[in-house]
């Protein structure tokens, strides 16, 4: 039987048939869809009938379409089990073979296609990925570490990695994958870090960053799953909520930068960090236990017990991803900062120095908090308007950096305060210690994008000084409530720097827990003179360690 | 090569091996993926979830049961992996309309031999071929821009002088035709 000309047909199909059409084009509308429910619950033979035709409508499909076809859906298979199975030696013999190409049910000639199409799916562009993975592994003979290259397609783009990155592979497995910046991630693949921060911008417009030690697959465009560690989902208002799934609970990120991580005891912890926003947590797949956190607020969750209680936001968790998202890539050799005392666990640090930007040049004075000659306390300089702020002059080369200072644990009813020095390699020329400096200063230093730390500036407890050869800057920070993460900018004579190894002219101060009733630094020493604490000699540093460093006086 | 021809199948207790397991997706995947679009997956995900069910079967293949039909297995595993799609939460759904799918779960039933075989599959491809080869050049236009060039409704209808709504049904009534093909050239097979 050959078919006839059917566009020369004038016979109109049956309105069910136009209903069933509507369906496997996806164009139904919601009055369609309950009068093709309708029908189906007539006779389960409608069902059927129904189902023969979306399996026509997709062997079809398979048949005409380049990215349905069997080598695209064999390459796309072929580039999933890369993501999932990377380890298993069952690659290194699956991929060739995946990759011979039966022609007995391929092709029809006339209608092959000319050239293949880029659309909505992702496995066109996997397809492509997956020939390069194979270029790549036959050149490295199916290394056990595979790189996966940049391409264009996927759920997400990998589009930023610290300098300090380290990918991993599954929990107690060897191997790992390799994300190059730009690739695109598929569907079901999974991002695993050992250390350092990666960012990922979703194609439905939230962005995730990643800290490791962790675990994130990513499902959809909106979509992840954090099997451990800690992302940071930054949706900005308008954007496509973004749903974070984790053992036991989900939770919906809507117009805001919240945290979630994975707790020891099968406990989350879900932060929403920014002013506005919400974040709707759910516990297992019962949507009816939910909760909803507001701006500044955490909930503690457990697996199997569900939603918990509230408790207070830790910004500093995330740090990390702030200063990825802020374009910082890699952490100072140069500075280092050891505080004996702290009682903090072994993966927070109450300071990180992080070199933002090498090659600063001021064009017109830059108004700061703190220079050497103008040490005023914080709580004066925030009075200040800006012009009226001491300035960096015009013309002036220097380095930034960023210090970041963490929430301190130290306990109120001792009235502790907390110490600690950081020395640079050059003099200091200023500090940008209030929100108003810093965000100035944002624009001489490089583009902030908004949604990096909120938290910016120190608080007016808290104090700054330079030490009197100039290099050394003296904090004192007051203990704090967990809120306190905050940031601050410190301008640095101009050097160049050379590449990640021993620093010189690098110092360790030595930080202390004081009493309450020490003198107030605020601003200046009392007695001008650099800190009474002898410096140890300079350390080599290969590279960013993290912090704290576990040292005892 | 049908299951019931597998050597799988005599090979009891035998972990399927990497050889036939390749073997099995590649006879396989075709009618696995139609299997998972006649349950109503979003045609833009039917290839997602296809190859979320092989990577499970793959990573599970040790609870492979030799004596059983592997497509009957995956089947299952493919089944499981859509009504997971319907339970679970998702604001980006990969299904069309959640209560089609329900019902379309619901009568397809725990068996999906019914489903038909790989070599039905075969056939119905060889069908599918001879019948797109048969229809008239005006039809083979269509469809070679709707789908191959995966053109739009409204820039086909200009491509053809028609307006949308007569385009589509065009689309539909040339659909119809290739499948009134099909089911003539299949039905001896069926009948036999």
């Amino acid at each position: 039987m050959n078919p006839a000309d059917p566009t020369m047909n004038p016979s109109p199909p049956e309105p069910i048939e136009a209903l069933i059409n509507g369906f496997i084009e996806g164009n139904l509308d919601e009055a369609g869809h309950a009068r093709l429910i309708a029908w189906l619950a007539l006779d389960p033979a409608n069902a059927g009938k129904l189902r023969g035709d979306l399996a026509f409508a997709d062997l079809l499909e398979q048949t005409l379409i380049a990215h349905r076809s069997r080598p695209a859906f064999i390459d796309g298979l072929q580039t999933r089990f890369h993501a999932e199975a990377t380890a298993d030696e069952f690659l290194e013999d699956l991929l060739p073979r995946l990759r011979e190409v039966d022609e007995r049910l391929c092709g029809i000639p006339s209608f092959q296609p000319r050239v293949i199409r880029f659309p909505v799916r992702w496995s066109v562009g996997i397809g492509l990925a997956a020939a390069a993975a194979l270029t790549v592994a036959a050149l490295f003979g199916f290394s056990r570490n595979p790189v996966v290259p940049a391409n264009s397609r996927g759920v997400a783009k990998l589009t930023q990695t610290s300098s300090d990155i380290v990918w991993s592979g599954p929990d107690g497995k060897p191997g790992s994958i390799e994300w190059e910046l730009g690739s695109a991630i598929p569907a079901g693949a999974s991002i695993r870090l050992e250390s350092g921060t990666a960012k990922l911008d979703l194609a439905d417009g939230g962005i995730l960053t990643l800290e490791g030690p962790a675990d994130l697959q990513l499902e959809s465009p909106s979509e992840a799953r954090l099997v451990k560690g800690n992302v940071l989902a930054t949706v900005s208002p308008g954007v496509t909520p973004v749903t974070i799934h984790a053992p036991g609970m989900h939770f919906e990120v809507d117009g805001s930068t919240t945290g979630v991580r994975t707790l020891e005891g099968d406990k989350l912890e879900a932060s929403v960090l920014s002013e506005t926003g919400k974040v709707t947590a759910m516990a297992g797949e019962n949507t009816e236990s939910k909760k909803a956190i507001g701006p500044k607020e955490a909930l503690l969750t457990h697996a199997e017990e569900g939603l918990k209680e509230l408790v207070p936001v830790d910004p500093a968790t995330y740090r990390n991803h702030f200063n990825l998202l802020a374009g910082i890539t890699s952490h100072s050799p140069e500075v280092a900062v050891e505080i004996p005392e702290q009682q903090l666990p072994s993966t927070r640090a109450p300071i990180v120095v992080a070199l933002e930007n090498d090659r600063v040049e001021t064009k017109s004075p830059v108004p700061v908090d703190i220079t050497p000659s103008h040490a005023l306390p914080l709580s004066h300089t925030r009075n200040l308007s800006l012009p009226n702020r001491p300035a960096l002059t015009a013309g002036t080369k220097m380095r930034a950096y960023v210090v970041d200072v963490g929430p301190l644990p130290l306990d109120p009813k001792k009235n502790q305060a907390e110490e600690a020095f950081i020395q640079f390699d050059k003099r200091i020329l200023g500090i940008a210690a209030t929100p108003d400096t810093m965000n100035n200063s944002d624009a001489v230093v490089g583009p902030q994008p908004a949604d990096a730390n909120p938290l910016r500036g120190l608080p007016e407890g808290d104090a700054l000084s330079i030490g009197a050869d100039g290099r050394t800057l003296r904090i004192r920070l007051k203990e704090g409530d967990r809120r306190s993460l905050a940031s601050f900018r410190v301008f640095v004579q101009d050097q160049a720097i050379s590449a990640p190894g021993p620093a010189t002219g690098t110092a360790w101060a030595t930080p202390r827990v004081l009493p309450r009733e020490s003198p107030d630094l605020t601003g200046k020493d009392p007695d001008g003179r650099a800190p009474t604490k002898p410096v140890p000699p300079p350390k080599p540093q290969p590279g960013f360690r993290p912090l704290p460093l576990p040292l005892k006086n | 090569m049908e299951d019931g021809d597998n050597p799988l199948k005599t090979a009891a207790s035998s972990v399927l091996s990497n050889e036939q397991f390749v073997d099995l997706v590649r006879e396989h995947q075709s009618g696995l993926r139609s299997f998972i679009r006649s349950l109503g997956v979003d045609p833009m995900w039917v290839d997602d979830l296809a190859q979320e069910a092989l990577v499970i079967a793959y990573e599970r293949r040790g609870d492979y049961e030799t004596g059983l039909s592997f497509r009957n297995w995956v089947w299952g595993i493919a089944r499981h992996c859509v009504l997971n799609e319907r339970r679970k939460f998702a604001r980006r759904s990969r299904i069309l309309n959640e209560n089609v799918t329900d019902i379309l779960l619901a009568t397809s039933g725990d068996s999906p031999e019914a489903e038909g075989s790989s070599d039905e599959d075969k056939l119905r491809a060889a069908a599918l071929k001879a019948c797109l080869e048969a229809i008239p050049q005006r039809s083979r236009d269509l469809l070679r821009l709707r789908y191959e060039e995966e053109m739009k409704s409204t820039e086909l209808a200009e491509e053809f002088n028609m307006n949308p709504p007569a385009l589509r049904k065009a689309l539909e009534r040339i659909r119809h035709s290739i499948r009134d093909c099909m089911e003539a050239r299949l039905s001896p097979v069926a009948n036999r």
